[in-house]
């Protein structure tokens, strides 16, 4: 029953994302619009380097995600949408769960914009492709629960614009190193790297899906 | 819950002799470090400061662990004590963060020449310093003293988890790029015995303190939220 | 032909932050209201321990719902303070101004708030429709229905039928929801009693923004619940037939 209830809220977020796609039009054009600049900003000899690139990528990705995820939690504050789900029994964990696994897929849409952008940009060659999609995919596993999680926890809170990424960066850092440097490595040809940095990633996923499923639901309000 | 009335707890008791140990302590241990202790071998004189950098890191950790447990207890038991505990043990931990990554600086300039290093404790401290002035801020943001003390707790758990993993990808990162291990700064424990003695007697010295820090905080704290409940009622 | 309401037993019970409404008022408003109250041997018995000053004991399979000794804190204010509320099959009607706790007062039996001292039991199937519309922008008004049918376990091909029933048409019915007026929106919501089957509905304000028309066959929704022997709790301002087929009347101060 519970996992039919997160399929549902998963479906429901993907229908609400599908009928007001705002939030993901305006996360799209967030993370090309900082791709672009940080590649102006540090200079075209710096930002092909793979590891600049891989750089620049992900820290737009963690900005536009949390673009994303507040926007889509912003639409369940709007007329109380949420308290419909959260009077329901076994309400707010599915909810949790369902909407996490909704905004990853959201997450990877704008991931697969901005690093096609990317490509195109820096004109990288791409040595191992399949690799970094491994990665890419791996890297948004991890990025995900992390970002609904402090959505969630200052979802009530005022200054939530900017607590957000205040709370969430710190916490990011090791998802940071390990998906860039694991792009990096896809795009430079070190296959053991990239495949050793996509595992550390999946695990990472892991132990923040369990612990975000455990704790979070009790501050959802 | 709360009682209005101020409760001399135990912990409450034996704060003044809490003070008096950590002074005391405090005035042995910088003795011992200060004067006693000989120069390092390799560094000097300035191998002093890592007496209390050390010691400040240790109680750091020891900080935010409490505020780990005091969150898990306040989610299981929803009773405020333990928020006053978390937040007395955030803020003191911060404290020592900050310190810790000064008198790090401090020693790493004459040390390496550079007042920073990109090495996974340096790092790991650094990140830790930021996560709990976030949850700090977090807190800030509410008056709502049980919905404050839930995000307050949920926060808490999260933060203490990340900790080792930011180490881990550090090491790795590190690793990687193999970068020079000789920036490892070192005390390591087959040192001279009087040195390994100065920083025990630091740590302990820097535990009364703590202990001493938390009374007087988690008193303040229950103070301010038995006002809250009065003005509730 | 005048209606006649089932009227329950007792008096809304004496609550610190509330007046209770003596039963013998109650009575005269009811038989000069929409009809004579009928009271049962049992009621009168317990209408006469009520006055007495004895606690009345309500035996529990009766009750639908209840509050033990809840305190509900919002920032530094008590709004709800050691409150003891039984809700029985019937319509439980909540009065008050504006800040007296009346929505509080429902959120906590829907569990939407946590209760910082006391205990609630409700049953699982409770509806609890708020203030607002609390439909998703973006879904359409029957993909909503449809989604909080599902999510309890329940069969949607009810939700066209029920939003028809409460004039939303179907055309109305598949466009998002942001795109319907006020009112419309809070009578799609309103059509989720006649989706949801629950044993406890739960009713703020609901006649704030609809129509004459969706006014009245709320009423009449009402009425069929009460028959059906499930509870409602409304909160409202005037409306004040509704006190009459009331089993209990609530006043926050």
């Amino acid at each position: 029953m519970m996992l039919e209830r997160i399929r549902l809220a998963a479906a429901r977020e993907a229908l609400a994302e599908r009928g007001q796609p705002d939030g993901l039009i305006a996360a799209v054009t967030f993370v090309a619009t900082l791709i672009l600049v940080e590649s102006l900003a540090v200079g075209p000899l710096a930002a092909t380097q793979p590891e600049v690139a891989s750089a620049l990528f992900w820290i737009a990705m963690v900005f536009a995600a949390i673009l994303a995820t507040t926007r889509s939690f912003e639409r369940e504050l709007e007329d109380d949408a949420i308290d419909a789900v959260l009077a329901l029994p076994g309400g707010r964990d599915a909810l949790y769960a369902g909407k996490t696994l909704a905004l990853t897929a959201l997450i990877a849409l704008i991931a697969l914009v901005g690093g096609a952008l990317s490509l195109l940009l820096l004109s990288l060659e791409v040595l191992l492709p399949a690799h970094l999609a491994l990665v890419l995919v791996a890297g948004i596993l991890a990025l995900a629960p992390v970002v609904v999680l402090f959505v969630v926890i200052a979802l009530r809170l005022r200054s939530r614009a900017a607590l957000v990424p205040i709370l969430a960066l710190p916490v990011l850092v090791p998802q940071l190193v390990a998906a860039t440097n694991g792009t990096a490595a896809a795009i430079s040809g070190d296959a053991a790297a990239a495949l050793g940095w996509a595992g550390l990633l999946l695990a990472f996923a892991l132990v923040y899906s369990v612990l975000g499923l455990t704790i979070v639901p009790a501050a959802l309000e | 819950m709360i009682s209005t009335t101020a409760k001399t707890t135990s912990a409450l008791r034996a704060r003044p002799f809490l003070g008096a140990a950590s002074v005391v302590a405090l005035f042995v241990a910088l003795w011992m470090a200060l004067v006693w202790s000989p120069p390092d071998a390799v560094m000097g004189n300035v191998v002093r400061i890592l007496y209390v950098h050390v010691a400040n890191a240790w109680l750091a950790y020891l900080a935010f662990v409490v505020v780990f447990l005091a969150s898990i207890a306040y989610l299981w038991t929803k009773r405020p004590v333990f928020d006053a505990i978390a937040v007395a043990s955030a803020e003191i931990g911060v404290l020592f963060c900050g310190l810790t990554l000064v008198l790090g600086a401090i020693w790493a300039r004459p040390t390496w020449g550079v007042w920073w290093s990109w090495e996974p404790r340096v790092i790991t401290t650094a990140v830790m310093f930021a996560m709990y002035v976030g949850y700090l801020l977090l807190r800030n943001l509410s008056n709502d003293l049980e919905r404050r003390a839930t995000r307050a707790a949920v926060l808490g758990i999260v933060l203490v988890v990340d900790v080792p993993i930011v180490h881990l990808s550090v090491t790795w990162m590190n690793a990687l790029h193999q970068l020079p291990s000789v920036l490892r700064p070192g005390l390591d424990p087959t040192l001279d015995p009087s040195m390994l003695a100065s920083l025990i007697a630091m740590t302990i010295a820097f535990t009364f303190l703590y202990a001493y820090l938390m009374t007087a905080r988690v008193a303040i704290e229950r103070r301010r939220q038995a006002r809250i409940l009065e003005a509730r009622a | 032909m005048r209606q006649r309401w089932p009227a329950g037993a007792a008096v809304a019970p004496d609550l610190m932050a509330a007046r209770a409404v003596p039963l013998a008022e109650h009575l005269r408003a009811a038989r000069d209201g929409l009809g004579r109250a009928r009271l049962g041997a049992r009621d009168r018995e317990h209408a006469c321990r009520e006055s007495e000053g004895e606690k009345p004991h309500h035996p529990r399979v009766n009750s639908t719902a209840a509050l033990r000794a809840a305190t509900v804190v919002l920032g530094d204010r008590a709004i709800l303070r050691a409150l003891d509320l039984e809700i029985r099959p019937g319509v439980t009607v909540v009065r008050g101004p504006n800040g007296s706790g009346k929505t509080t007062l429902l959120r906590a039996l829907a569990g939407l708030v946590p209760l910082s001292r006391g205990t609630r039991e409700a049953p699982r199937r409770t509806l609890y429709l708020g203030q607002r519309a609390g439909l998703l922008r973006g879904l359409s008004a029957r993909d909503n229905l449809r989604f909080l049918a599902s999510f309890r376990g329940d069969p949607t091909d009810g939700v066209g039928p029920a939003l028809a029933a409460w004039g939303i048409a179907a055309k109305s019915a598949n466009r998002p929801v942001e795109s319907l007026s006020a009112g419309e929106q809070r009578r799609a919501a309103l059509a989720r009693i006649d989706v949801e089957r629950c044993d406890l509905v739960l009713l703020d304000e609901p006649f704030g923004e609809i129509d004459d028309e969706a006014a009245a066959q709320l009423l009449r929704t009402i009425r069929r619940l009460a028959g059906e022997r499930r509870s409602v709790v409304i909160a409202t301002h005037g409306r004040f037939e509704l006190d009459g087929g009331a089993n209990a009347v609530i006043r926050l101060a």
